[in-house]
């Protein structure tokens, strides 16, 4: 049996952890001694490159370099053709990722890493976790868990803390998405109220808003346009992170920029930086707003803000949170640290319960029950009297993952024999601002029109969804019930990718 | 010229606590929709609506702002808005695409419906019949909500 790690698996950087002999976390460094590796992967010829070599390739071969795969979790249509002629979907190019750090953590702690757990972002659908549980597997990685990452964020925080009472805000503003979620700490216990966020909102947005501040100012004076040459957008794109990182402590910096003959120095201030990228700002004081409602708690009933993800030192972010929760946001954790240290925690929890930990002292170890939430609500498609498609949601979000609920439906028509169950994730009852994640037809024996049928749903707790329907006229569960998720690849698909990225030597 | 009251679901005549409500239901509405969007064409649809809720935002909470913009409202209504809705052309071709996309959305009935009126216009057209034929065996399996 080998160790079990805490992979986070980020949009731009990954980091990885393990629980020590003496119960306690700690980031494994990766080959190159850093203590976090960038999710950008560089496919020279057929060997994938992995990391900060792969980074700093992007200007030179950026038709060969992958970034922000995470972006692309779940979407069925992305794929990355390589000049080898070799097609990946962005369950390898995670897995290619996952292969490094799991590589470089057994070199560094001299044994072999068979077991992790991975986290993902709150409020990341179930195709993006299933996405990510099957990057584990192809990876060759035995996936003991996916889990969140502010809950494992909390887990770092609160692990000695969980017999004080006190309710936690994680803001969790990483490099390509951003959760909030509420949580309880006490009894032994780490409880998830309420979790709200956006998939498509992190420091990468950042980053493209100045971007077009640079290029704006570059063409006003006679430059060409930058975005039309690949190579020049992703110079763009470096020196646009470097400035927006040096606007953390410094009031302004100037960017340089040099194409077709001219040769330009930007200036780019704190209050330009602050004025561009206000609304993304506000977005996430909107979604901090909606969370606490959810939870059904005032800003004074929180007793602590834990900031996670790098983009929380953008000089903006921690001012908004103090501004909106009226706490000035602890500094206890490590943002870029403490999601792969939660997750080791996790899987070194999960070790005990199975009764399979190498830990020297493992009376001490606190048990904390960890209790999380669905961030999305799940429902099936029904019509009414005058046809008319509705949503109708059965589990409703923030509910604990591992409930099983149930709702009755009647079949529309006489003598029925097939039912398209078209599974729904959305929060509204109009079918267009809803995404059917998956359906498939059922046959049922053929009753007279209104014949009772159950489905229930639960989120299991990788946060993924099991479905069952049951046929009420004869009392049994109608068989075969698989939710084919369109967006994903089946077991058979991964396990040839496995087999294909075990020939494949990543470094 | 945008009607943000009609846009945004605000009683013309609500008053400031009321237009305050009514966009932050909007705003928490389209922040859900932007989250969730399944396409980038929807995901940016939320955006632009977002922006619009922060601008009518500053536009009806001002006092000057809102009767300015009322005024300018009303003289544009005055002049038949954006002109009335176009009657679509009862084409076949026309009740095809409608129908098309009364069926992406779920809606089987009124598609069913559009769709023999194209079958009867035109008996011919070998599309209109096949659509037909699949949408009256997808709506024959699908579920009724249990009041």
């Amino acid at each position: 049996m080998g160790k079990v790690v805490g992979m986070d698996l980020g949009t731009t950087y990954s980091a990885v952890a393990v629980v020590n002999k003496h119960g306690r976390a700690e980031i494994v460094p990766n080959r190159e001694g850093e203590r976090i590796t960038p999710s950008v992967v560089l496919f020279d010829g057929d060997a994938p490159i992995v990391g900060s070599m792969a980074k700093r390739s992007a200007v030179a071969s950026p038709d060969n370099v992958i970034q922000f795969v995470k972006r692309q979790m779940g979407n069925p249509s992305w794929k990355f053709p390589t000049e080898g002629g070799h097609v990946y979907t962005p369950e390898e190019v995670s897995a290619v990722i996952l292969k490094r750090l799991k590589e470089d953590a057994e070199t560094l702690l001299g044994e072999a890493v068979t077991d992790a757990v991975i986290t993902v972002p709150a409020y990341f659908d179930d195709a993006q976790r299933k996405a990510t549980q099957d990057a584990g597997r192809i990876a060759g990685i035995n996936v003991l868990r996916i889990i969140n990452e502010p809950t494992a964020a909390a887990l770092a925080y609160g692990i000695d803390k969980v017999e004080s009472r006190q309710t936690i805000l994680v803001y969790d503003l990483g490099g390509g998405t951003f959760d909030v979620t509420i949580m309880r700490l006490g009894d032994g216990a780490i409880d998830v109220l309420a979790t709200g966020g956006n998939r498509n909102l992190g420091g990468f947005d950042w980053d493209n808003a100045v971007m077009n501040f640079l290029n704006e100012e570059f063409t006003r004076q006679g430059g060409d346009d930058l975005f039309d040459n690949p190579t020049l957008q992703q110079d763009l794109r470096d020196k646009a992170e470097i400035a927006k990182k040096t606007l953390s402590s410094r009031e302004k910096t100037s960017v340089f920029l040099s194409a077709g003959g001219k040769n330009i120095s930007v200036p780019i201030t704190l209050a330009d930086f602050e004025r561009i990228t206000e609304p993304l700002l506000k977005k996430t004081a909107a979604i901090m707003e909606f969370v606490l409602e959810d939870a059904e708690l005032r800003w004074a009933d929180i007793d602590k803000v834990i900031l996670v993800g790098g983009s929380t030192r953008m000089k903006a972010v921690p001012a908004l949170v103090e501004r909106v929760t009226g706490k000035k946001p602890s500094m206890e954790v490590h943002p870029d640290e403490v999601v792969a240290m939660g997750a080791a925690l996790q899987g070194a929890l999960i070790q005990l319960q199975e009764g399979r930990s190498d830990l020297v002292e493992r009376e001490s170890f606190p048990l904390v029950e960890i209790n999380d939430v669905c961030s999305h609500s799940l429902g099936v498609v029904t019509h009414d009297e005058l046809g008319r498609a509705h949503n109708s949601i059965v589990l409703k979000k923030n509910t604990p993952l591992g409930t099983r609920v149930s709702d009755r439906f009647q079949t529309l028509s006489d003598r029925q024999t097939a039912l398209d169950v078209q599974v729904t994730e959305g929060e509204e009852s109009d079918v267009r601002h809803v995404k059917v994640i998956g359906n498939q037809e059922i046959r049922i024996p053929p009753y007279p029109k209104g014949a009772p049928v159950e489905i229930f749903f639960e989120w299991n707790l990788d946060g993924m969804l099991n479905v069952s329907v049951f046929d009420l006229t004869a009392d049994r569960e109608l068989s075969g019930f698989e939710i084919k998720r369109g967006s994903n690849l089946d077991d058979r698909q991964v396990e040839e990718k496995q087999r294909k990225l075990a020939r494949v030597a990543v470094n | 010229m945008d009607d943000i009251y009609k846009m945004l679901n605000i009683p013309r005549q609500a008053g400031e606590a009321e237009v305050r409500e009514c966009l932050r239901r909007e705003l928490r509405t389209w922040t859900q929709r932007e989250s969730n969007a399944a396409t980038l064409e929807k995901r940016q649809e939320a955006e632009r609506m977002i922006k619009l809720i922060d601008e009518a935002e500053t536009t009806l909470s001002d006092p000057r702002r809102r009767a300015e913009y009322d005024q300018r409202l009303d003289a544009f209504l005055e002049g038949g808005g954006d002109g009335a809705a176009r009657q679509a052309d009862e084409t076949v071709g026309g009740l095809i695409e409608k129908a098309a996309l009364l069926l992406r959305m779920g809606n089987y009935p009124p598609a069913i419906s559009l769709l023999k009126r194209a079958v009867n216009y035109d008996p011919a057209n070998a599309m209109a019949e096949r659509m037909l034929k699949n949408a009256k065996r997808e709506w024959g399996q699908y579920l009724l909500k249990n009041h």
